[in-house]
């Protein structure tokens, strides 16, 4: 007997071993099934209840070999240790069927001089766990006792009725997890000990305070069932996770895993580290058949990674002191993992989410960028490719990290596609231990007529809703459960609030200074304060409620929350108690609200607007404080919902009086609803004919439903997708300033910016002027960059940041005797952009707009222009050369002059040609570094400095450095002139020279 | 001037009678220097700070003597105006040769003299130079090194105190061209006038 233990777990590592390709951890098999686990870190070893085998096999936590048993009394199904290591209880399983009598038992095994002592225990134990007290709390199928290690002492806390759990003998296939059906575990202070099992057709989840010996419980019911079946506290015991679901102490529940879970009482696990805020949770999907772990973000589960593991978890799971490994109770017994270790293990990943290629009708070439595909740990890991999407290629297809792979798009494989096709690149490793995502190749092709400039944000977006008085809006990112702040004006991202689980839906309340959150996958509702763009205290809504769509009028907040039966309801906020109730009537109709419901509020806030996916429809007066019009029109609705100040509502493509008449119906032709914007007493909607054709956009005359100037967008706007097994439902993808400065729209890459005027006629634009960006004069170069100068270039102001920069931006294409031009900046009266390397001499500039195409502007591209920029900045000084000393990393001034033996930096552009080539808009590398083809000279006072290096800056897109040894001889003064020569071009600006 | 200073020298060849060696602390006052810019006016100059230094003197007649000096003076560069104010580490030193007058029949133990000599002063900047400085529409403080030369002048009184000891108290004013290098006038701006150091000190001599 004692050498097949020794043989088992030697055995179980060498399978490990061989499974080590793709898996995270160490299976650790113990010849039975394993029930429980109790960590004992001061001797170095993890006690395993072996249910099936009668014995406590004893695992070292420095080898996973399990060196001795304890054979103890049949059916161990806990292990607890207490606080102060000196005993081990076990608690032993013994309800059998008829004609067997109850043969339950618990052992006391002090672990200091090995004797045991063992009890018979009335009732069968579900799980026994240690508060700091040192007292073991015993809960059996009636009752919870306290047990003194040291008397042998044992008692009564409280009685229960019983709880649920299979007597013996049971089918065979059944594991401990599925028998005992319970999980008890203590808080990593031992102040707190949370239970969780079977009761009758609920669960009971129950709380014991260890200073006060109190118990309080909580029983409900759960579907599907709480599996995994494993309690586990945090350090503080302030929350703890249960089956699939987080809770407070009090037990509200914060989040919870997705939605689609098995429920499966005995495959999976979860463990806590408080001090990381980290959760490692296996709660597999239905029909899951590879073992994965999320890596979540303790509070509202947002999974940050996910790792293929070796075999199930099968119930509780430990951290150890340091949290740096986690030992869990699996399907062969023990399963390891050395999660500290994470960095080093392979990994893979791609340095992007999305790659978006912006084809134009400036140029039909193919289109290439790259993709950095990286091990997260910076080890080497293989990896495989695949693509999908029209006209995507990826070279190379496999390869080992770090490595960058080129992704070309045909644009001739679209055909006449002048929407967004979407495609995908995805990642496979033989050696990784994570699942990586997928990358999203966004592949757009635009006309000159359609209107919109795209920004790209990754990720699945649900909701977006404009600040009423600041010039902002804001963006619902469900997959990462974030609202995503973005600047109105400039329409860049500006901050990253945080939510619960599945974010569904945003309001702002009626005062304008916060920001509620309603999430699918949680009982809060979040709440941020818009001034400070900090977190509230959370709204709770009742238990098994779950707080989806918000919103406020000049009365109350109304929340319609799904229920965990299915049905849904409509609550009332209290803002003061941070609660939501459920209202016990809507006026005089029944509180039954679609699970799909969603609310809107009229800007004025005088009324709510509740509309449900089964046609009915719902209006809330703040006036009245009640619902005062309930109707069913329509067997069923999706698509926008809008609410006006003027007593008018949009569902669908239904326009609604105050009493919910459909007054209007608004055409369908242009394709699916998707947006509708009240605007005063106007409108605009957008419409969707198919997520990769444009979408439409058309002001709304509300008097006769007819659309106005309708006008394709450069992308479709996104519109409900059937998900959850509801077919319909609803969205809001269309929102406009406050300033009226533009509208935004919810797009297949991720957002649209129109201007206001967006459908109106346009003039041709004029290009007046052209100039290098770094000191405004004429001459310009191959790869530098310039400023272009006119008038009606862009409708709108934008900046890109992507990289590659764009051909198009902001309606904008600008080309190079017909080569495009990557451009950084567009404005009514300027565009920054970079020429392209492969053309000099005399060249044709023409940009095109909506509005048409310019006269041919013509200019002079010379081999090489070299100009500084004057973009240095220093306290209140502007406007300053940046050239700048190595010695302080500082511009150099009048305050930081050029000192002897200094190395100096100038930072300009116009250096032509590089040796490696680049392509325009890519940002230069790093390895190998882009030198100038020809060697600039630099002078100081007439006297040669020594040039290191004259080549293209790193990560910059156009911006070369020129770095310079100054030599002692240099002359000293206050205006010392700096010459950069450069072919037949040279640039010079006055520095001051200091000697020591 | 290279008159006055070959007459100096040519005292100290003459005198060899009594030697006095010594040394002296105390502090710096100096007069700042106008800025004139577009800008408007703003003065520069150097903050008050330590100061000490040791000499070597001889008496070559009754009433007449002359000493060596080598004087350190913690000189931090200032520029104040427009109610604002930018300084900079720096110090100075000082080396010169005075003649030394005093009465041929001192009474009591206190022997008061005048003292008129020249040198030179060397002015260092020291501290960490910023691309932006501010005040910088009028002048640089500058990390950098010049040397002016140095008129002194000046007197005290040497007490005897026992034996050959001698206690001293005295004042000097050393005045140099104002140092456009290490304080520069930025361009557009003018600094005007001359820079007098005033340095009182207390110090022990010893007769040899």
């Amino acid at each position: 007997m004692r050498k097949r233990i020794w043989q088992m777990p030697l055995l179980a590592l060498a399978a490990a071993a061989a499974a080590w390709g793709g898996t995270f951890g160490t299976a650790v098999a113990i010849g039975g099934h394993a029930a429980d686990l109790a960590l004992d870190e001061g001797r170095g070893v993890v006690y395993v209840a072996n249910f099936t085998a009668s014995r406590v096999d004893v695992m070292s936590t420095a080898d996973y070999s399990i060196r001795t048993s304890y054979n103890v009394a049949p059916q161990p199904n806990a292990v607890a240790v207490s606080p102060d290591g000196q005993f081990l209880v076990v608690t032993h399983y013994g309800s059998w069927q008829p004609p067997n009598t109850n043969k339950s038992a618990l052992t006391v095994i002090n672990l200091n001089d090995g004797t045991r002592q063992t009890f018979a225990l009335g009732f069968p134990p579900l799980g026994a766990a240690f508060g700091a007290d040192g007292l073991a709390l015993i809960v059996t199928q009636h009752d919870l006792l306290l047990f003194d290690p040291v008397s042998g002492a044992t008692q009564a806390l409280s009685s229960a009725a019983e709880l649920a759990a299979k007597a013996l003998p049971v089918p065979a296939g059944n594991t401990p997890a599925l028998i005992v059906q319970a999980s008890i575990a203590a808080s990593g202070d031992g102040m707190w000990i949370y239970g969780l099992c079977d009761f009758g057709q609920g669960v009971v989840r129950y709380r014991y305070d260890v200073r006060r010996r109190a118990v309080s419980a909580y029983a409900f019911m759960a579907s599907p069932p709480m599996g995994p079946r494993v309690i586990s506290p945090s350090r503080d015991g302030s929350y703890y996770a249960a089956g699939w679901a987080l809770f407070t102490s009090d037990g509200d529940l914060i989040s919870q895993f997705h939605s689609n879970v098995s429920g499966l009482l005995n495959v999976g696990t979860h463990a806590i580290d408080q001090d990381s805020g980290t959760i490692y949770a296996q709660v597999p999907e239905p029909g899951a058949t590879e073992p994965l772990l999320m890596v979540a973000d303790a509070d509202n589960l947002n999974v940050r990674e996910t790792l293929r593991l070796p075999e199930n978890f099968a119930g509780k799971s430990v951290l150890n002191a340091a949290a740096d490994t986690m030992y869990g109770v699996s399907d062969s017994g023990i399963l390891v993992l050395p999660v500290g270790n994470l960095r080093r293990a392979h990994r893979i990943a791609a340095a992007s989410e999305d790659l978006i290629f912006r084809g134009n009708f400036c140029e039909r070439r193919t289109m290439t960028q790259d993709l950095t595909i990286l091990d997260p740990g910076g080890g080497n890991t293989d990896f495989t490719l695949s693509v999908s999407g029209p006209g995507v290629t990826v070279s190379p297809v496999s390869g080992v990290t770090p490595a960058t792979v080129k992704v070309r798009v045909d644009p001739t494989a679209l055909g006449g596609q002048t929407g967004t096709a979407v495609g995908s690149i995805t990642i496979k490793s033989a050696m990784a231990v994570n699942v990586p995502d997928p990358v999203r190749i966004l592949i757009n092709g635009r006309n000159p007529d359609q209107r919109g400039t795209t920004i790209n944000v990754p990720g699945k977006l649900v909701d977006l809703l404009a600040d009423p008085v600041r010039d902002r809006f804001y963006v619902l990112r469900q997959d990462r459960h974030q609202v995503l702040v973005f600047d109105g004006s400039s329409y860049q991202q500006i901050a990253t609030l945080r939510t619960s689980n599945t974010p569904m839906q945003m309001a702002i309340t009626f005062d304008r200074k916060y920001l509620l959150i309603g999430h699918d996958n949680s009982q809060l509702l979040y709440m941020y304060d818009l001034d400070t763009l900090e977190r509230m205290p959370p709204i709770l809504a009742p238990f098994g409620h779950y707080p989806r769509s918000v919103a406020a009028s000049g009365a109350a907040i109304l929340v319609s929350s799904r229920k965990a039966d299915g049905s849904a309801v409509i609550e009332r906020v209290d803002l003061l108690t941070r609660r939501a109730t459920t209202l016990s009537s809507l006026g005089v109709f029944e509180n039954k609200a679609h699970l799909g419901t969603v609310l809107t509020a009229s800007p004025n806030g005088a009324s709510i607007l509740a509309v449900m996916p089964d046609g009915n429809i719902m209006l809330y007066s703040a006036n009245s404080d009640t619902f005062v019009a309930s109707r069913k029109d329509s067997a069923k609705l999706s698509g926008a919902y809008a609410a006006s100040s003027y007593d008018l509502f949009l569902v669908d493509n239904k326009l609604l009086n105050a009493s919910l008449v459909p007054v209007r119906t608004l055409e369908s032709a242009s394709g699916t609803s998707s947006g509708f914007v009240f605007v005063d007493d106007a409108a605009i909607r957008s419409t969707s004919p198919g997520s990769a054709a444009p979408g439409v956009l058309q002001r709304v005359h509300l008097a006769s439903g007819a659309g106005v100037r309708p006008t394709r967008m450069v992308e479709a706007p996104l519109v409900y997708v059937a998900c959850n097994n509801q077919p319909d439902g609803f969205v809001r993808t269309l929102a406009v300033m406050y300033n009226r400065n533009s509208l935004v729209s919810l797009t297949t890459s991720g957002i649209t910016v129109l201007p206001w005027t967006y459908d109106a006629a346009t003039a041709p634009p004029r290009i007046e002027r052209v100039v290098n960006a770094a000191d405004q004069t004429n001459p310009v170069a191959p790869g530098g960059l310039i400023s272009v100068y006119g008038s009606n270039f862009s409708p709108v102001n934008m900046a890109s940041r992507e990289m590659p920069l764009p051909t198009a931006l902001g309606e904008s294409c600008l080309t190079v005797n017909g080569v495009a031009v990557p451009m950084l900046f567009v404005s009514a009266n300027q565009i920054n952009a970079q020429l392209p390397f492969f053309v000099d001499g005399n060249a044709a500039m023409v940009l095109r707009t909506p509005g048409g195409v310019s006269d041919n502007y013509n200019i002079t591209i010379l081999p090489a222009a070299p100009s500084v920029f004057r973009t240095g900045s220093a306290g209140p000084e502007t406007g300053i050369a940046t050239v700048l000393r190595a010695k302080n990393g500082e511009l150099v001034t009048g305050s930081n002059p050029i000192h002897p033996d200094d190395l100096i930096t100038i930072f300009a552009t116009g250096l032509g040609k590089t040796d490696p080539e680049i392509e325009a808009g890519v940002p230069a590398p790093s390895a190998p570094l882009a030198a100038a083809l020809i060697q600039p000279r630099v002078t100081l006072g007439g006297v040669n400095l020594d040039v290191v290096y004259a080549g293209l800056a790193p990560g910059q897109v156009g911006v070369y450095q020129i770095n310079a040894l100054v030599p002692a001889a240099v002359p000293e003064g206050m205006e010392i002139p700096l010459t950069v020569t450069q072919g037949g071009s040279s640039t010079t600006l006055a520095v001051r020279v200091v000697k020591p | 001037m290279m008159r006055l200073f070959a007459a100096i020298l040519l005292a100290g060849a003459c005198a060899a009678a009594e030697y006095e060696v010594g040394g002296a602390a105390g502090a710096g006052f100096v007069k700042g220097a106008g800025v004139t810019s577009p800008a408007g006016t703003a003065t520069a100059g150097f903050k008050t700070g330590g100061a000490f230094g040791g000499f070597l003197g001889h008496n070559a007649h009754s009433w007449l003597g002359g000493e060596f000096r080598y004087g350190y003076l913690q000189s931090d560069l200032k520029l104040s105006g427009s109610g604002g104010e930018a300084s900079f580490s720096g110090v100075s030193h000082v080396v010169h040769y005075d003649l030394l007058i005093h009465p041929k029949k001192p009474r009591g133990n206190a022997i008061p003299f005048a003292a008129v000599g020249g040198g030179m002063k060397v002015f260092r900047g020291t501290g960490r130079e910023t691309a932006y400085q501010p005040l910088n529409r009028y002048a640089f403080l500058t990390k950098t090194q010049e040397v002016k030369p140095m008129l002194s002048a000046g007197g005290g009184v040497k007490i005897r105190i026992g034996g050959n000891v001698y206690l001293r108290t005295e004042i000097r004013d050393y005045v140099t061209p104002f140092p456009k290098k290490v304080i520069a006038p930025a361009p557009g701006a003018k600094i005007s006038g001359w820079l007098h150091d005033f340095v009182p000190m207390v110090g022990i001599s010893f007769g040899l």
